[in-house]
């Protein structure tokens, strides 16, 4: 009698160690979703400024590419401007409004003087009392190493710039911003993709990356 | 007797959990299976009148009749799944028609405030080839398009806000079965239905339109 107790207790305790083993961490694994990581804002002082948004490049990537600054100012501007119009936004973000990216490249493309000029210099002359100012190092849709294949990179410096009394100080910078497309390809590149499928998603990776540092939001999944 | 029940009781209690532990697996699989998942839209289009206009922007004669298809077919979809307020493709031909030249020197935001359109959803028509290979019997074709929501006030771009160009669609004729190889105007007749479903499905919920598998 007590054999067989022992037996039905082995048995029973074999059963739940398989159902466990079939369930895997789906609980663990919800528990985590459950609990959403919130990062902050890493720069909170666009509230109530009007800010612009400019894109720096070479002359060789915007022959490459002509639209390469609109369209980054464009994206970074879209997403924090969401932020700010949104129902309830984060403190920091009320009254914020922005210059029209297309304004900015005009201002660019009117002052072609501003390209070998300290951007402290150029900030001032732009009417903002926020620059949001990013330098694109490195942009291209296809490895060097593999023209026939695709991959989208692109390494950005960014600055934040405060004006004040005709005076641009830089508060914010963070260099070395490196963001590929697809993210986890093979870095010789991929098939089965295109130049305007590439250049989108690459500049909305870049676009979304650093609208970030001034929209709190989800940490990434792994 | 209470034996008997103690072990019913106990099997139940292992049954159920394994099925704890399994989870919903297997309900999930049958549903992926059977159901049809809708993939959101990549942009939900403002409630206001709304213009579907196709050309080949570097010329727009090239397509005319393409066009004119896919923009029905466009307007015909989206009106369906209530997308947004549609203006009718004839009104835009009623403007086209009162005078060609003048038309040819509108803008996107002049033709749209002449229809009396809010925004604009702009194709711009790059390639609508048919081709019968060398030694081929059968026609093959492609298309591709851009896709950008213009605001007919403004002028700017709504959508998509990473590419001035707009979003690439592309479609590359394949075998299905009530299209016919060998004729022309059917394989055209696919093209302009699938280029014209994966335009659509960008604004709304929609279950997406197979995917291109023809690589680039």
């Amino acid at each position: 009698m007590i054999h067989r107790a022992r037996a039905i207790g082995v048995l029973s305790m074999l059963v739940l160690f398989t159902a466990v083993l079939t369930s895997g961490c789906q609980l663990l694994g919800l528990a985590q979703k459950m609990v959403v990581q919130n990062i902050d804002a890493a720069y909170k002082g666009l509230g109530n400024q009007n800010t612009a948004v400019m894109v720096w490049c070479d002359r060789a990537m915007s022959t490459d590419w002509p639209k390469l600054q609109e369209d980054l100012s464009r994206g970074i501007t879209a997403r924090i401007k969401q932020a700010a119009d949104a129902k309830d936004p984060p403190k920091f973000l009320v009254g914020a409004t922005f210059a029209l990216p297309e304004s900015v490249t005009r201002f660019q493309h009117d002052h072609p003087e501003t390209d070998t000029q300290d951007i402290t210099t150029v900030a001032p002359r732009m009417n903002v009392s926020r620059l949001v100012y990013v330098e694109i190092v490195k942009f291209e849709t296809r490895p060097e190493s593999s023209l026939e294949l695709f991959r989208g990179s692109i390494t950005a410096n960014l600055k934040v710039l405060e004006v004040s009394d005709a005076k641009a100080k830089i508060v914010y910078q963070r260099d070395n911003i490196e963001l590929k497309y697809p993210e986890k390809a093979p870095d010789e590149g991929t098939t089965g993709l295109t130049d305007a499928e590439v250049y989108e998603k690459t500049i909305e990776a870049c676009s979304t990356e650093i609208a970030d540092v001034f929209v709190p939001h989800l940490a990434p999944e792994d | 007797m209470r034996s008997v029940l103690l072990r019913g009781a106990r099997c139940a209690i292992v049954a159920v959990l394994l099925t704890l532990g399994i989870g919903c697996n297997v309900v999930g699989a049958l549903t992926n299976k059977f159901s049809d998942e809708k993939a959101p839209a990549a942009f939900k289009l403002p409630k206001v009148q709304t213009l579907v206009f196709v050309e080949s922007y570097q010329n727009p004669d090239l397509y005319n009749v393409q066009s004119q298809q896919l923009a029905s077919n466009i307007v015909a979809t989206l009106n369906e799944n209530k997308a947004a307020p549609m203006i009718p493709t004839t009104k835009l031909d009623e403007v086209r028609g009162k005078d060609t030249v003048a038309f040819g020197k509108m803008d996107i935001p002049s033709i749209a405030r002449a229809v009396g359109a809010k925004q604009v959803i702009y194709v711009n028509l790059t390639q609508f080839r048919t081709d019968v290979p060398i030694a081929g019997t059968q026609f093959a074709g492609q298309a591709e398009a851009r896709v950008k929501v213009i605001d007919a006030e403004s002028g700017r771009i709504l959508w998509p806000p990473d590419s001035s160009e707009g979003r690439e669609i592309r479609f590359e004729s394949r075998a299905e079965e009530d299209v016919d190889p060998r004729n022309l105007s059917s394989v055209q007749d696919q093209m302009c239905r699938h280029v014209a479903a994966r335009i659509s499905e960008l604004f709304y919920n929609a279950i997406p339109d197979e995917p291109d598998t023809s690589g680039p």
